[in-house]
């Protein structure tokens, strides 16, 4: 093999033309970038949010205001049906209720918040809002703490100066690092989204109308925010413990203020807690334990009645879940069915039907009690399956008449009250700061004066 | 572009995977990934910054052709630097040797050293697990231990590569290479290492000492063959194979019978997207590096028989089978049932070569006896646009198809299942928009004439360079949007 120089010699015959044309390609990197930034359609937000614009976009095209709304998470979504409960609530046939669930996939407190904030109090449903409600919107698990920085939600190089870089791992400084790319991908996922993926959940939905999503840079910049406060709530962890109390104070804030906010709204609200299969609750022991020590009583706190579905021994057999966390069909129509019958029936006033045992009720065990978790002023609207029927499976039938609904003064009161315990709490937690006081940091039970109202329990 | 990282890789979601390659070890680099183009932009630049000197440029090559294989498992560049420097000595040997009984021995050395390792490397499960089966079938005990073999990537191709060198030196076809870094350059060129086209030395190696030329013509047409090759890769076979294909063979009851033949179709589309669009990357690759590589596929799916099926699909295997196996075999040359044998013989080693299993054997079996038929009939190879050849091509298309069906599934049963829901009235499955418009562009792409599709090129050639690189520009937003998902070349596992 030669070493010199070949007698002929290469021929590198690039020019002005390949200069151009890399110049262009070039060049519509920021082009694009600065188009997409200056559109409406920040697109390239991560899917689980497209779906939950595209939820809150049903609902808000929906031609009329249904009577029951349901706001949860996948769990709600797949947990719940609403036709049994429609059904249920429609045998006075003058007076057909509809009932709609508003799942989110991924629903944390915050989410929530800006869902009861933007969409519920302007325009509450017209009889009852029933909230599912779970330990995941309070933390992450472990595996999922680093998707859930936001970085997806970058768009734009002009998005760049809120990205830590110093503090990425290299996955995400790869995420990052795309970001001025996506314009380049706008055209393309205009496509997907006006082809198969509004028509995926035009299917999935039935009820929105085919109308373009709303514009997703507000809400994209908002959870990028957030993202990154979330993270850093993260990181200053202690080293894991799957013992520690895993809530994160910024969900638990953001849920303390809806509590506030959802004191103010047009209608009643009840909150469930959807059933999960026993070894998910073991395996999120820690999770669930917080939950209860330190959400359920605020809920009870601020007045809300809640109604918790994992003690009913017929929705935790293993033959009604999907996975772990998530009912199947059966499970689905099982729930949806006692929801109907227990908690939204008492709660507007509709009496048990007839023919309440049709194809839709399959009890497959003989049914436990679902306790209410009442609220401070001590109103049970019902006291379902409290035993009457267990050998048939059928929890007590729905009384007649609805309970009387506050008034807007007692609903003041009744928020100025919940604020107050607020303000207990945080100075009891204040106290409590090492430093502050002296004491370990407490929560939950373990912070005096923290006991619920009366009924409250810890959801225990 | 959403690909694996550049270095021990695990790509894309298991579940996004075809079921074939969840078997299969880990892919190298992707050229659908970032790590590919920094690693190529790199190499290009020093290439012809080097291009001056030969010794320069193929060391570089060299170098990044080991770094490009060592990225996936640097344990297996022991293998392939064994097997380049056996064939490199055995060939000068051969060459040396005076007598044919010495050129036979030392010939049956590079066979039983090169086909010795394929086979341990790529058999040896497969051979344990049929022992295993036939103790047992016996009543004894089938307790043999497995030895979890590790496939090598790209085994099959490099091995192929100095096979043919050897046996063309001892045909006395080519002259041995004296240089040993230019042999190894050959053996272990990156753009076509892992999964082909399988290049001849005869071919490969008069352009290692030459002079690279890149022209403006070549540097655009290479550069159109990679984003063509991408596109067929990521958008057209990526979006089929886990939107169709991945759902009909893991839950065929859920089609029709309509929704099933569009499967397999799409089935036939996605092999096609993916592994041509590797061979248009590679030859394009090449290209920007001053080296021509052969064509490995010519719109196979408008064959209009057996015989020119085999004439447009995966060439370069082709005619390495056809001229070290079926000619060594005796070819034509003994007679009609002689020729049938050979054929048969040929093809089902060729489905062998795919893989250990059975149903790549049945696949190259019934390949083989479409090759018969093909001699019985004796079609006259026909080309235009009359409409019988189209009704030809339509036939054809259909025979190749249930070849798929085979080659793709793993068991008889699996492939019955498909077949068996051809009959299904109604299913549940529903194409997508999107999944019909890949398949209509991926069917245009192999019924348009070759006149038309050049008047197409040209045309885009003749667009202001601005606007073409803004054209490629949007054409890897389109990429990284359909190739969220990656998943790994399917033939990397062959």
């Amino acid at each position: 093999m030669e070493s010199a120089p070949d007698a002929t010699g290469p021929h590198f015959g690039l020019g002005r033309p390949q200069l151009q044309l890399l110049l262009g390609f070039l060049l519509t990197i920021p082009l694009a970038d600065a188009l997409l930034h200056h559109s409406d359609y920040r697109l390239l937000v991560p899917e689980v949010h497209i779906d939950n614009q595209v939820q809150r976009y049903a609902r808000a095209v929906a031609e009329s205001r249904e009577e029951v709304l349901i706001v949860g998470s996948s769990r709600v979504q797949a947990g719940i049906v609403p036709g049994p409960i429609t059904k249920y609530l429609s045998q006075d046939e003058t007076r057909p209720r509809s009932a709609r669930r508003l799942p989110f996939q991924a629903l944390t407190a915050w989410t929530l918040e800006r869902i009861v904030r933007d969409e519920l109090l302007p325009d509450p449903p017209r009889e009852l809002l029933v909230i599912g409600i779970e330990e995941r919107m309070f933390y992450r698990p472990t595996h999922e703490a680093q998707d859930a920085l936001g970085f997806g939600l970058l768009n734009s190089l002009a998005d760049w100066p809120q990205v830590p870089w110093g503090e990425l791992d290299a996955r995400q400084r790869k995420s990052a690092l795309y970001a001025p790319l996506r314009g380049l991908q706008a055209p393309w996922i205009l496509a997907v989204l006006y082809g198969q993926g509004l028509s995926r959940y035009r299917r999935m939905l039935d009820e929105t109308l085919g109308q373009p999503p709303e514009t997703f840079r507000d809400l994209s910049r908002a959870e990028f925010q957030f993202a990154l406060d979330l993270r850093a709530e993260i990181q200053s962890r202690p080293a894991a413990d799957p013992d520690a109390d895993p809530l994160l104070p910024l969900e638990v804030a953001a849920f303390e203020r809806t509590l506030a906010r959802l004191a103010r709204l047009g209608c009643p609200v009840r909150f469930v807690i959807l059933p999960v299969a026993p070894e998910y609750e073991a395996g999120e022991r820690a999770g669930f334990r917080a939950f209860r020590q330190r959400i359920l009583p605020a809920i009870a706190a601020a007045g809300f009645e809640l109604y918790d579905f994992n003690r009913h021994a017929e929705l935790r057999q293993p033959g009604v879940f999907g996975n772990p966390s998530h009912l199947n069909d059966v499970g689905a129509v099982a729930l949806s069915r006692l929801l109907a019958h227990a908690v939204i029936a008492p709660a507007i006033g509709v009496a048990a039907p007839a023919d309440w045992r049709d194809e839709y009720w399959r009890p497959v065990l003989p049914a436990a009690a679902v306790e209410p978790q009442a609220g401070p002023e001590g109103a049970r609207a019902s006291e379902p399956g409290s035993g009457a029927e267990a050998g048939s499976g059928d929890p007590a039938p729905a009384p007649q008449s609805p309970r009387p609904e506050l008034t807007p003064e007692q609903r003041g009161e009744r928020e100025a009250a919940f604020r107050r315990w607020l303000a207990e709490q945080q100075a009891l937690e204040a106290q409590a700061q090492p430093g502050a006081g002296g004491e370990p940091k407490a929560d939950g039970e373990s912070k005096p004066g923290a006991a619920p109202p009366a009924g409250g329990g810890g959801g225990g | 572009m959403g690909g694996p990282a550049f270095g021990p890789l695990t790509s894309g979601p298991a579940g996004a995977l075809d079921r074939r390659v969840e078997l299969a070890p880990p892919p190298p680099v992707l050229f659908n990934s970032p790590e590919f183009v920094a690693f190529f932009v790199l190499v290009f630049g020093a290439y012809w910054a080097l291009a001056r000197w030969e010794a320069a440029r193929v060391w570089l090559l060299l170098i990044a052709s080991y770094v490009f294989y060592g990225a996936w498992d640097a344990r297996f560049l022991v293998l392939m630097g064994f097997s380049t420097l056996l064939d490199y000595g055995l060939a000068l040997w051969i060459e040396r040797a005076r007598s044919p009984g010495r050129r036979r021995l030392l010939m049956g050395l590079s066979l039983a050293a090169n086909l010795g390792l394929l086979g341990f490397f790529k058999y040896c499960n497969f051979f344990i697990e049929q022992a295993r089966s036939l103790l047992r079938a016996f009543g004894a005990s089938g307790d043999l231990s497995s030895l979890d073999v590790i496939l090598p990537v790209g085994i099959s191709f490099y091995t192929f590569q100095t096979l043919s060198y050897t046996l063309d030196v001892y045909r006395g076809q080519l002259r041995a290479e004296r240089s040993l870094p230019r042999f190894a350059l050959f053996v272990a060129f990156f753009p076509q290492l892992v999964a082909g086209p399988i290049v001849r030395a005869s071919d490969f190696l008069p352009q290692i000492p030459r002079a690279p030329r890149l022209t403006a013509a070549a540097f655009e047409s290479g550069l159109a063959l990679i984003a063509w090759g991408l596109f067929k890769k990521v958008v057209i076979a990526d979006l089929l194979g886990t939107e169709v294909v991945d759902p009909l063979w893991s839950r065929p009851e859920q089609f029709g019978g309509l929704a099933t033949l569009l499967g397999i179709y799409a089935y036939a589309l996605q092999i096609y997207g993916d592994f041509s669009g590797y061979s248009d990357c590679a030859i394009g690759v090449s290209r920007l590096l001053g080296f021509e590589l052969c064509e490995n596929f010519d719109a196979p799916y408008r064959a209009c028989s057996p015989r020119d099926f085999w004439r447009r699909w995966h060439i370069s295997l082709s005619t390495w089978l056809r001229d070290y196996l079926y000619i060594s075999l005796g070819g034509n040359r003994d007679g009609t049932w002689r020729t049938y044998r050979n054929l048969i013989l040929t093809m089902l080693l060729g489905g062998l070569w795919h893989g250990a299993s059975w149903m790549f054997v049945i696949w190259g079996a019934y390949h083989g006896l479409l090759l018969v038929l093909d001699r019985l009939v004796d079609f006259k190879f026909v080309d235009g646009d009359r409409p019988g050849v189209w009704l030809r091509r339509l036939v054809m298309f259909q025979f190749t198809c249930l070849g798929w069906v085979l080659f793709r599934s793993l068991t008889l049963e699996d492939a019955g299942a498909v077949l068996g829901s051809l009959t299904a009235a109604r299913g549940e499955f529903q194409f997508g928009p999107f999944v019909l418009l890949a398949m209509a562009v991926a069917f245009l792409t192999q019924l348009l004439p070759t006149p038309r599709r050049l008047a197409l090129e040209s045309w885009f050639q003749s667009w202001p360079p601005l606007l073409r690189g803004s054209a490629y520009a949007l054409g890897l937003g389109l990429l990284l949007t359909a190739g969220s998902g990656a998943r790994p070349f399917i033939y990397f596992q062959f």
